[in-house]
């Protein structure tokens, strides 16, 4: 067979994108299209007491105006977290609550855009507010219910016995994803009472079930329709309350309707990391050993919904640590709820752990890569499993070599350059190897291409490009022989694009039925009544460069599939590791999307990489730059080279992001979040990015399935915050626990 | 923004997440809001339409046009997701209105590509991955052409202080730099400017 895995081949998408040509949601504008505004909640808590509706009803080309009062009933869809695929279980316009700010009251119709914004800012709604909301974690956080725990040795006795200790507090800020694609969606209700939906969305076949069971619809008269998507992060993996209006607002007018979700407005009604505190200790032997590790955070969540993201599972596996205690507690807070947001677990975790650990070999006066170097566990320090494969160190030498540590001086504030302060830090990023299930079909056709129907999406992470790889990979084929079909709920189920699961679920479905397809082939050909291969056994026959051969018998695979008499070959299968058990694979996109690991039956499996930070900060004005980044990861079998170095590339420029700029500031008077839009809500831009290597080591994992590829789309955010952090502290000996570290937590 | 703890209090004037009304009361209130007729050129072809007059070159181009290569992003001027030539200046198409658009040459991401050949800015994006989503990536392009013709792409940090107009969330910034390097170092970039494609 060809090597076409493992090629960086471009971007099939790539053409589509760069011209303009490619449609995402709400490029699908169309004949009779309506659009709705928003009205939104200024209040946080409290109700609705009247809604003046005849006020905007009569403005020029208004068609609705929705209130609770005359939205549709719709059936209970539970938040994803607790087995449905909704954002939130409690939805607006369902009765006249308020719960938190920024909650949408009315939505608005109108024949045009400028008609329905202009009438939504007109509405006239009075509230009955009550005071006492909150939207901030509150310092004294009282973490009444447990999000997580997990207990390894006698974590206490570890500690007492401990010759070095380091104790410390970290926190994170709340966060919105941004993607810069608009979140909306456009609905259309047909005349049959069908329910047409393009919505970005990270989970096609989710999203319908979603639509379907709250509209009370057969799931065959949904469809969700969403083969490109303008970033996702998370955000869009579960069904909106923006989507539902929608589709809502639509079956009253009976029109197709078009709600494009402000910037500002999309920081209240969607998705968002919670914010974050942990608390850490750590202890180890003078040696440098570590003997304990007790650590316990809130995190914040909502009133209705029990969404959290506790990290000390993962942070459990990233040491030899003989004594382990993890208490997770929720606060609940008065906002909408929080929600998946890239490696949500991991980010805020591994910034507080890794900067302990840096802690740590700052107390032990040792290098902190000799730190990790002194701990790796040979075995899963949880479960006692074997790894999948782990390749911590080899990352840390590799990375070293490249960032030049050899050349650092220890000491804090020890390192200058042209009158600035240097320092350089290093963390480990690791994000675990979640392991779904997904479902695909392969055709042949009579003009020798392959045809890869999936649900799957691509949220940017090159799916359509690795799947059409795989598939010619299997089947002789070049790439641009084989069209991949995405992100259409019709197409075959597959796992949602979240927890970094695409590569290995579906990867390994098309992989299975792209073998299918070449098996079947082979089995025609040979058992047909004429034709060069009659008679013939099938393991005798091969097929490369687009023609099928035995010997010195050749044809092309267009001929061969033209001769069949069904004029194409199809297989369609699920694809399922052997230790998910079959009950999770049967419940696959009707309730939550089954996810095995990280650890398995009998094994664990994570990806792990390691990164280095050069910080350069001016000793009077204290701007913190970053000159260069450094990451090296290992993520088994990389299916693509060139889409993987993106993705990890764009891990590590959203990590400074998270590192130095990004943070949704709460206004308490209000419990709302102030700085609302993309001028104050700050992200990384060109010019926040300097020189940034990143480099895949060779790695081999045969157990997480026959690809052996791990997913790459979270890990590479996960070590950069401390890894930066670490850097801070070496440059101006100052110890920033708080992200986003910002010049005033530096001025010693 | 008035105290929102008063047992009950009418918000409806203004609030902090961009529902702004108005102060004083529409104009022509009891009819529709005045309908300009435009003349606009874009990509070399003449357009002729009746629209809103708060309609935005953005809008106009997307839902009027069907041109939605230009992307929105934020809609107010902040992430360059729409960013469109006007007479060979990048500009934000969501912060110009639709009717102070007429007499200016128009030029989108759909009007780059000679039939099946690339601008080669759009084929530096694909040769250099410089990419994920692709949502910000004709803005990302159309800005990048005129970086260079601006004389702005000297050095990767020049580059990069020139391009920090346009939001990637990807963080395709690395690889947005070495495409307009590519492409600056080829010396014979076809540049849309007035007159057209």
């Amino acid at each position: 067979m060809n090597a076409i895995i493992g090629t960086p081949h471009p971007r099939l998408d790539g053409r589509a994108k760069v011209t303009g040509a490619a449609r995402y949601a709400l490029d699908n504008s169309r004949a009779g299209l309506q659009h709705a505004a928003l009205v939104l909640s200024p209040i946080a808590l409290g109700r609705v007491a009247s809604i003046n509706d005849a006020a905007v009803a009569g403005l020029p080309g208004v068609r609705l105006v929705m209130t609770h009062r005359n939205m549709p009933a719709l059936r209970p869809d539970a938040a994803m977290q607790d087995g449905g695929h909704a954002h939130a279980s409690f939805r607006p316009l369902e009765g006249d609550e308020i719960r938190y700010h920024g909650q949408p009251v009315a939505v608005v119709v109108a024949d045009t855009r400028e008609q329905a914004e202009h009438a939504a800012a007109l509405l006239p709604v009075r509230y009955e507010a009550r005071p006492g909301a909150v939207a901030h974690l509150p310092e004294d956080a009282p973490s009444e219910e447990e999000a997580g725990s997990l207990d390894v040795g006698d974590a206490d006795a570890e500690w007492e016995a401990s010759a070095v200790r380091v104790t410390a507090d970290y926190e994170e800020p709340a966060q919105h994803h941004n993607p810069i694609e608009l979140y909306g969606c456009i609905a259309e209700w047909d005349e049959q009472g069908g329910l047409e939906v393009h919505v970005p969305s990270q989970w096609a076949g989710g999203m319908r079930a979603g639509i379907a069971t709250v509209f009370g619809l057969p799931e065959e008269k949904t469809r969700v329709i969403s083969p490109y998507i303008g970033g996702a992060f998370g955000g869009k993996a579960t069904v909106l309350a923006t989507t539902l209006l929608t589709c809502a607002a639509a079956k009253l007018t009976g029109r197709p309707v078009m709600l494009q979700v402000s910037r500002q407005q999309a920081f209240p009604t969607t998705s968002f990391r919670p914010a974050a505190r942990q608390h850490i200790r750590l202890g180890a032997t003078a040696e440098g050993k570590l003997r304990a590790l007790i650590y316990t955070s809130e995190n914040q969540t909502c009133r209705f919904d029990d969404v959290s993201f506790p990290g000390g599972e993962i942070l459990a596996r990233l040491y030899d640590i003989p004594g382990m205690k993890m208490r997770e507690g929720l606060v609940r807070t008065d906002v909408n709820a929080p929600g998946f947001m890239r490696a949500p677990a991991e980010t805020p975790a591994v910034f507080a752990f890794e900067s302990a650990i840096d802690e740590l070999a700052v107390a032990l006066k040792m290098d902190p890569v000799e730190l990790r170097r002194r701990n790796e566990p040979a075995r899963d320090p949880v479960k006692g499993l074997p790894w999948s494969s782990r390749s911590l160190l080899r990352c840390y030498e590799r990375g070293a070599e490249l960032f030049g540590w050899s050349g650092r001086d220890h000491a804090p504030r020890s390192m200058t350059k042209d009158g600035d302060l240097i320092g350089w830090g290093c963390a480990t990023a690791v994000y675990p190897t979640f392991i779904s299930t997904s479902s695909a079909t392969l055709r042949l056709t009579s003009e020798g291409r392959a045809e890869v129907r999936c649900a799957a999406a691509d949220i940017g992470t090159g799916t359509y490009t690795i799947l059409a790889q795989i598939a010619a990979d299997r089947l002789g084929l070049t790439p641009d022989k084989v069209t991949v079909r995405l992100g259409d709920s019709t197409l075959d189920p597959a796992n949602v694009a979240g927890g970094s699961t695409t590569a290995l679920a579906s990867g390994n479905a098309v992989s299975k039925v792209a073998e299918q397809a070449r098996e079947a082939l082979f089995k025609a050909l040979t058992e047909a009544e004429e034709g060069p291969f009659k008679g013939m056994s099938p393991a005798s026959l091969s097929l490369s460069e687009g023609t099928v051969r035995a010997g010195n018998v050749t044809q092309s695979l267009a001929e061969a599939v033209s001769s069949l008499p069904r004029g194409k070959v199809e297989a369609t299968d699920q694809w399922a590791h052997p230790e998910m058990p079959a009950k999770q694979s049967k419940m696959l996109w009707r309730a939550g999307s089954p996810q095995g690991g990280p650890d398995m039956e009998s094994f664990t499996a994570l990806a792990f990489g390691a990164q280095f930070v050069e910080v350069r900060i001016n000793p009077r004005t204290r701007t913190i730059r970053v000159p260069r980044m450094v990451g090296v990861y290992a993520g088994g079998t990389i299916l693509n080279p060139r889409t993987a170095h993106s993705q990890l590339m764009g891990g590590m420029v959203w990590g400074l992001s998270n590192a130095l700029l990004e943070a949704s500031e709460v206004d308490r008077n209000h419990a709302a979040f102030a700085n609302a839009d993309m001028a104050e809500y700050h992200i990384a831009v060109n010019a926040d990015i300097g020189a940034l290597d990143v480099e895949m080591l060779e790695e081999r994992d045969d157990k997480i399935g026959p690809l052996g590829a791990k997913g790459l789309g979270e890990i590479g955010i996960t070590g950069t915050a401390p890894a930066l952090a670490n850097a801070v502290f070496h440059a101006t000996g100052i110890r920033v626990r708080k992200l986003p570290i910002r010049i005033e937590d530096i001025l010693g | 923004m008035r105290d929102p703890s008063e047992a009950e209090t009418d918000m409806s004037e203004a609030d902090h997440l961009g529902t702004v009304a108005p102060r004083a009361a529409p104009p022509g209130q009891d009819n529709a809001w005045p309908v300009a007729m435009l003349t606009l050129r874009v990509n070399g072809q003449t357009h002729r339409l009746a629209l809103d007059t708060r309609t935005t070159l953005l809008d106009m181009l997307r839902d009027h046009l069907g041109l939605t290569g230009a992307k929105t992003g934020c809609n107010q001027g902040a992430c360059g997701a729409c960013t469109v030539l006007a007479d060979g200046k990048r500009i934000n198409a969501c912060l110009t209105l639709a009717v102070a658009a007429q007499g200016q040459d128009i030029i989108t991401i759909e009007g780059l590509a000679k039939g099946d050949a690339l601008h080669p800015m759009q084929q530096a994006f694909v040769d250099h991955d410089a990419f994920q989503c692709g949502y910000c990536t004709p803005g990302q392009i159309m800005s990048a052409i005129a970086c260079i013709h601006e004389g702005h792409a000297g050095s990767a940090e020049e580059i990069r202080e020139f391009m920090s107009g346009n939001l990637c969330r990807c963080g395709a910034y690395p690889n947005i730099v070495k495409a307009v390097q590519d492409v600056a170092g080829q010396g014979d970039m076809r540049f849309p400017g007035k007159g057209g494609v």
